[in-house]
């Protein structure tokens, strides 16, 4: 029998199984998808921009890949974002590699609403170096919007035309600005990792590998420490003995048997959509309503990161199509609650370079180029002139905001597929309007000819976050402050489930250092870790 | 000329730089995923279409879009992504803004260094970030 088995491969599920197998732990990874092999980018293809739009596309109910299931997203205001395979969303993730602040761990104490996480930044400091040491990060010490800490591996990824210009608007603003934290190669590391050649669309996968991915970054190292990763596994129980500890779990392998395998703590890293609809679906006379789900809280408090758009169209050409997409700047001047804007936290902006011909025609930053006599001239007016800022909100947890089973859709196994439930409060919109101005402000002072605004991007935004909780009090949260159930001690629950609150800042990084804090304390704690007999 | 492809033409008229959208019709109607909703779309337009003058074109293909919005939407992602991979409209679009024709891999673009004086100003402002009891600024 395993020490530990862990759903997913993903971000947080190869850096938990790296952790483990390195302290000496048996650990087994099953992962419903496969290995995706970097050469194989459609980067690499004249097509890659249809590929974007139908086999790459970041929702699976438009990709429609084998290894994907649907979601039901018909009453979700965001649509979904995920990758099954190993190496999960970080496969076609855009590398933004934040930290959260300290104050986001503290909004009860600081601002009297949701509640406080129940460690600090203070505590996960030390794992976020460790993690990005293993992921590789790019960017530059001394950003005054964030405390002191440790230089990263290599220098900031080069900011470009439009950044440069946003910049230099911003400082004439009085506003906060820094490069971004990318997990992008500047420089040779890692493993056979090469560096950047700035192609753009690192969410189609990176052929040198300069893009961090699980696959390349963790994968290698934990299988060399000896984990056992099982590909095209997908598991639909986790099963429980008559205490209702785990036992292990039960899965269908690739030829669609099914199969069980035991261990003695079963980690869960499958997304805060997967994860959730997992522990619904693992029904036992302890957990009639999905395991762990004593307090009606496992798929509740759905948080994204509801997200504004405001793109400004320059006369000069921007060459957007230059450089890693989703990474240049970010400005967090507005990020802290202040109560003459009239609502509670805040958000970030992050400039978003622009897009190949075919993204620029469908719209995404933009709206979509109407088809007719006009269309070409709409075209060259914006294609390679464009700039975006994106307005990332703080999103605060609502119990209706929750992930269930669908009573409709399954997926190629029968297994029923996870529904969300999403809607914006006053609040998040509040905010997303008061940022659409200041993105209108920073764009009409840097020059814009023409800027659009978009109050919500349906495709963005879609952290999958909150849906096991984090907390002290057992009876307000899922799992504790070791991200352990609080009613079942050898369940782990390792990715963004396990959010207490959701910040305003890209999420991987802390969900990577919350797993690798999480299996740190397992490896402390076994001895004492009550497992099924 | 094909139904299909007045409705290309009617789509992407083209101009004295681009091509008419007529070149795509059957890579399109071959395609797994946008052959079906153009041919969802194709059968809700008149059959005479390409002989109609250009303003009863616009408002027929009009018609289809709002009776099969989802169709509509599913098949222009398919115009657009077809047509702007064609190759000669890559050229076009390289010769007009210095975008490449050719994949964004291997060749990639220049990776320029970054230029620390860029962060001068910000650099200078100090801790902005909000103190907590654990991390005080």
């Amino acid at each position: 029998m395993d020490d530990v088995v862990i759903v997913g491969a993903g971000a947080s599920g190869a850096a938990a199984a790296w952790k483990l197998a390195k302290a000496g732990l048996k650990v087994t990874c099953l992962e419903q998808g496969g290995w995706v092999n970097p050469a194989d980018t459609p980067s690499l293809r004249p097509d890659w921009e249809v590929a974007r739009q139908t086999t790459h596309h970041p929702n699976p109910n438009v990709r429609q890949g084998p290894a994907d299931y649907p979601v039901d997203d018909s009453d979700a205001a965001i649509k979904p974002f995920l990758y099954n395979a190993v190496g999960g969303s970080t496969i076609l993730w855009g590398a933004h590699f934040p930290r959260f602040r300290p104050s986001d761990f503290k909004v009860r104490t600081l601002d009297g609403v949701a509640d406080d996480w129940p460690i600090s930044y203070e505590d996960l400091a030390p794992y976020y170096a460790e993690n990005d040491r293993m992921m590789g990060v790019s960017g530059l010490a001394g950003d005054p919007g964030n405390p002191p800490r440790e230089a990263r591996q290599m220098p900031p990824v080069a900011p470009g035309i439009a950044a440069t210009r946003m910049a230099g608007a911003f400082d004439r603003l009085g506003w906060h600005w820094w490069p971004c934290d990318v997990a992008i190669n500047t420089q040779p590391y890692g493993e056979g990792r090469g560096a950047c050649n700035n192609c753009g669309p690192c969410d189609l996968g990176c052929p040198h590998g300069a893009r961090s991915a699980t696959d390349v970054s963790y994968w290698p190292a934990a299988l060399r420490a000896g984990v056992k990763l099982i590909t095209q596994a997908r598991v639909f129980e986790v099963e429980t003995d008559a205490q209702g500890r785990a036992t292990g779990v039960a899965y269908y392998d690739a030829t669609g048997q099914v199969r069980r395998h035991r261990a003695a703590v079963v980690a869960l890293a499958a997304n805060g959509l997967g994860t959730a609809r997992l522990m619904l679906l693992s029904q036992s006379r302890r957990f009639p309503a999905g395991i762990a789900n004593d307090t009606d809280l496992v798929g509740r408090r759905l948080m994204h990161h509801p997200t504004g758009m405001v793109t400004g169209t320059f006369a000069e050409p921007m060459e957007g199509w230059r450089g890693p997409f989703a990474v240049s700047i970010l400005s967090q001047h507005f990020y802290e609650t202040d109560p003459a804007r009239g609502f509670v936290r805040g958000y970030q902006m992050q400039l978003i370079r622009s897009d190949g011909p075919v993204g620029t025609a469908v719209g995404g930053y933009l709206p979509r180029v109407p088809w007719g006599a006009d269309h070409h001239i709409r075209f060259r007016q914006v294609f390679g002139h464009t700039a975006s800022l994106t307005v990332t909100t703080e999103d605060l947890p609502r119990m209706e905001n929750r992930v269930t089973l669908s009573d409709h859709l399954a997926d190629g196994n029968g297994i029923p597929a996870p529904k969300m439930t999403y809607t914006l409060d006053g609040n998040t919109r509040a905010m997303i309007a008061h940022g659409i101005t200041s993105a209108t402000r920073a764009f009409t002072e840097a020059g814009a000819i023409d800027i659009t605004p978009q109050p919500l991007v349906v495709n963005a935004g879609f952290h999958l976050l909150g849906t096991a909780c984090m907390g002290a009090d057992p009876a307000a949260s899922v799992v504790d402050a070791n991200a352990r159930a609080h009613s079942v001690p050898n369940l782990v629950i390792l990715d963004g489930s396990v959010f207490t609150t959701a910040a305003a800042l890209n999420p991987t990084s802390t969900i990577q250092a919350l797993a690798l804090r999480a299996a740190n304390a397992l490896i402390r704690d076994r001895a004492s870790i009550g497992v099924a007999a | 000329m094909t139904l299909a492809e007045a409705l290309l033409d009617t789509l992407l008229p083209g101009d004295a730089e681009f091509p008419p959208g007529r070149g795509i019709a059957d890579r399109l109607r071959a395609h797994a995923r946008f052959g079906p909703p153009l041919a969802m779309i194709l059968q809700a337009l008149p059959e005479d279409l390409a002989l109609l003058p250009q303003a009863a074109r616009i408002i027929a293909v009009k018609q289809a879009e709002a009776a099969h919005p989802a169709a509509f939407d599913a098949m222009i992602v398919g115009v657009y992504s077809l047509y702007y991979t064609e190759p000669a409209v890559a050229q076009i679009i390289g010769r007009l803004t210095g975008h490449s024709a050719a994949p964004p891999q291997p060749q990639g673009h220049a990776l320029a260094p970054f230029d620390p004086a860029l962060v001068a100003v910000p650099a200078g402002r100090g801790p902005l970030y909000r103190p907590t009891p654990e991390v005080p600024t």
